[in-house]
């Protein structure tokens, strides 16, 4: 009678693992770039499979593990703010995005890597109150949305390959 | 991949364009506005070289200005961003550490007037 929440239970335990040992090798592997909050944002891929896989709350769940144990591990709690605003922006513009039927989960995943970037610039604009912080963006979205494209196409392949599996029921 | 994918990129595009409209107030830049939390703790004219220490409950920076350009030299917070983020002399252009909540933006504040009437 427990086996569906204690399947759920594994499942977002994976998805959170997955998602935290990509924040990890990011962490180990400090891209040159020349702007704060320019990465790969690689972990978010897991968010989407959570998203596709299970739903809004599951996504939601593994988003703020995510964020609340890699800021614990690597990111310290200085960037807690910033990472929660971002990450839950992203959460509700994939949630979004996914309901509309015209978007694979390459777009999804676009818009929400974007997301992610403009809910942390809006945030950093907001608490040091310097709205030139907001100019960020003319970098942080185009990059933020092709490594977001890019990951959608990494969770498209997974997805597919996932779903076709009898193990892996998709709910 | 489907066609709505290829509007989603175009929204995110079109939107990254918005914040240039912030530079148009701008006028000549000649200090580094530097905030913590908003407020501002110091005005740095570039064209004098020089070290700011900047201490405070979230952490330390310091901001050097060396031949008309501002950067961040040192800081203690993990992820070190700010280090990455090279120089800045132009107007409108920031730097910042937002662990440390801390902006560095370089505005024209003055007009010319006050160099021609010295």
């Amino acid at each position: 009678m427990q086996a569906g929440k204690l399947r759920r239970l594994a499942a977002a335990s994976l998805l959170c693992a997955g998602s935290l040992i990509l924040s990890f090798l990011e962490s180990l592997l400090p891209l040159p770039l020349p702007l704060p909050g320019m990465k790969l944002g690689l972990s978010n891929a897991f968010v989407l499979l959570a998203l596709y896989l299970y739903g809004g709350g599951m996504a939601a769940l593994v988003q703020l593990g995510k964020v609340l144990l890699s800021c614990l591990l690597f990111a310290g709690f200085g960037a807690l703010p910033y990472s929660l605003c971002g990450g839950l922006l992203s959460l509700l513009v994939m949630w979004s995005a996914k309901r509309l039927p015209l978007l694979s989960p390459v777009g999804v995943s676009a818009l929400g890597g974007a997301a992610h970037n403009l809910g942390q610039v809006l945030l950093g604009a907001l608490i040091t109150k310097t709205p030139l912080l907001l100019l960020y963006l003319t970098q942080l979205l185009p990059v933020g949305g092709f490594t977001g494209a890019l990951l959608g196409f990494l969770a498209a392949a997974a997805l597919k390959k996932l779903q076709g599996s009898q193990r892996h029921p998709a709910r | 991949m489907k066609k709505g994918d290829f509007l989603a990129f175009s929204v995110i595009l079109l939107c990254a364009l918005l914040p240039l409209f912030l530079l148009l107030g701008q006028g000549v830049g000649d200090e580094a506005v530097v905030r913590v939390n908003g407020q501002v703790v110091a005005r740095l004219p570039l064209e004098k070289d020089g070290e700011y220490p900047i201490k405070t409950e979230y952490g330390y920076n310091l901001l050097r200005v060396e031949g008309g350009r501002a950067f961040l030299a040192q800081a203690d917070c993990p992820g070190l961003d700010c280090l990455r983020e090279g120089s800045v002399s132009a107007p409108g252009r920031v730097l910042s550490c937002l662990p440390h909540h801390l902006s560095v933006a370089v505005e024209g504040a003055r007009l010319p007037f006050d160099a021609l009437t010295e």
